[in-house]
């Protein structure tokens, strides 16, 4: 069936295709390790959650739970968390199961400074290294327990459900920021309401709420203070959306100067 | 040896990633940051006579020399409006971007406001938030 031609062109023509195989072999074989190069978890070297932690100059065992919080005076996130921050010490004030503590990598010179230009005055503060800390981002928040383990960790800006879980970690009890169905037909008819509706514009058109309007979660920013009423009650139409959407568009919507924000489960 | 040579060929166009324009995705703030030229759409006279407004959207790329490639309208009060839109996104210039040392596509979103008030005077405008 098959003849095999030794003739001395073919025999150059097949050297030429095995010299192209090989080097289109070499190639890809590079490229994959390359890409399994970049794919390998890497070690991640930040604090996690169950993890003892030690921090010198702290004493874990000076309180049942110690909230920490890492802050840095020249980060915009830290200081647009400021309030939330605010909040919890005043909320950890005077309690004895509980202490607020917040660790600046910076001097204490700026330390004052921060505290001073954001209403902290009096936040208990300590000085520590970045490395020493490995923290994932900023600002970072984490509960402590006597034995110095991490029992919660929230790292990045916090919207309003992760706000909330970081006080129901340490049992203050904040007005609830999620509402259902009823409880916004009650809302109407008391309180002047703008439904937003986070989700894809093809999700909209799927389905979507009477009265709502559409802005995609990522166009808060730009849009929402043309097009929501900075005085209203603002509710984020969430019954199909994705959590971490959800506290994204309300945090958002925070950082934007609406003072009510509510999520509709 | 032709076909090996269209193996090769082939498998390098299938790989992901190879050859393929680097797009870096921004947000609206990094657009208008970046823009050297910047021209406002238009009111179309067909839809301020019909009192057609509202927010038009668009997402917009350009290239490692800062040229519009691409314009799409994510929403627009009409049609004509998107049009106007379009035609007014395709003349931005920008400053070109890199990314890891190489010249980048750059895409993002940009935002427009038809609107038409009380005295019947229709404008467009850029969001508050670029004001």
């Amino acid at each position: 069936m098959f003849t095999r031609d030794k003739t001395p062109k073919s025999r150059s023509h097949l050297a030429l295709n095995l010299t192209i195989a090989f080097l289109a072999i070499t190639f890809l074989g590079l490229l994959g390790f390359d890409q399994y190069r970049r794919s390998r978890p890497k070690p991640s070297g930040v604090i996690t959650k169950g993890e003892r932690l030690t921090i010198s100059g702290l004493d874990w065992n000076e309180s049942p739970k110690t909230l920490v919080t890492v802050l840095v005076e020249r980060s915009a996130a830290c200081s647009m968390s400021s309030e939330f921050y605010r909040r919890l010490q005043k909320e950890t004030q005077g309690r004895t199961d509980v202490r607020f503590i917040a660790i600046f990598p910076d001097r204490f010179d700026d330390i004052n400074g921060f505290r001073s230009r954001n209403g902290l005055d009096g936040l208990a503060s300590l000085q520590a290294s970045l490395g020493e800390l490995r923290i994932p981002a900023l600002p970072t928040i984490f509960v402590v327990d006597r034995d110095g383990q991490v029992l919660d960790l929230w790292s990045g800006l916090l919207g309003p459900l992760r706000q909330k879980e970081v006080f129901d970690r340490i049992n203050v009890s904040v007005e609830d920021v999620v509402i259902n169905s009823d409880q916004l037909s009650q809302l109407k008819t008391k309180a002047q309401v703008s439904i937003v509706d986070v989700r894809s514009r093809d999700s909209f058109r799927t389905s979507h709420l009477d009265g709502s309007v559409n802005i995609p979660a990522d166009e808060l920013p730009v849009r929402a203070r043309d097009e929501l009423d900075l005085s209203s009650t603002v509710v984020v139409d969430g019954r199909s959306a994705d959590p971490s959407l959800l506290d994204f568009a309300g945090l958002n919507l925070s950082l934007s100067g609406f003072k009510k924000v509510l999520i509709l489960r | 040896m032709t076909l090996t040579l269209a193996a090769v060929l082939l498998s390098l166009a299938i790989i992901p990633g190879f050859a393929q324009v680097r797009v870096l995705r921004v947000a609206e703030d990094g657009i208008r940051g970046s823009a050297s030229k910047v021209v406002m759409p238009v009111y179309p006279g067909r839809s301020r006579n019909r009192k057609v407004h509202g927010v038009a959207v668009v997402t917009l790329e350009y290239d490692g020399n800062g040229d519009v490639v691409d314009v799409k309208v994510e929403e627009s009060p009409d049609k004509d409006t998107g049009r106007s839109v379009i035609d007014a996104a395709q003349q931005w210039k920008f400053r070109p971007s890199k990314l890891d040392g190489q010249p980048a596509h750059v895409r993002g979103p940009l935002t427009f406001y038809f609107r038409i008030d009380k005295s019947g005077k229709a404008r467009v405008e850029n969001p508050s938030a670029f004001k």
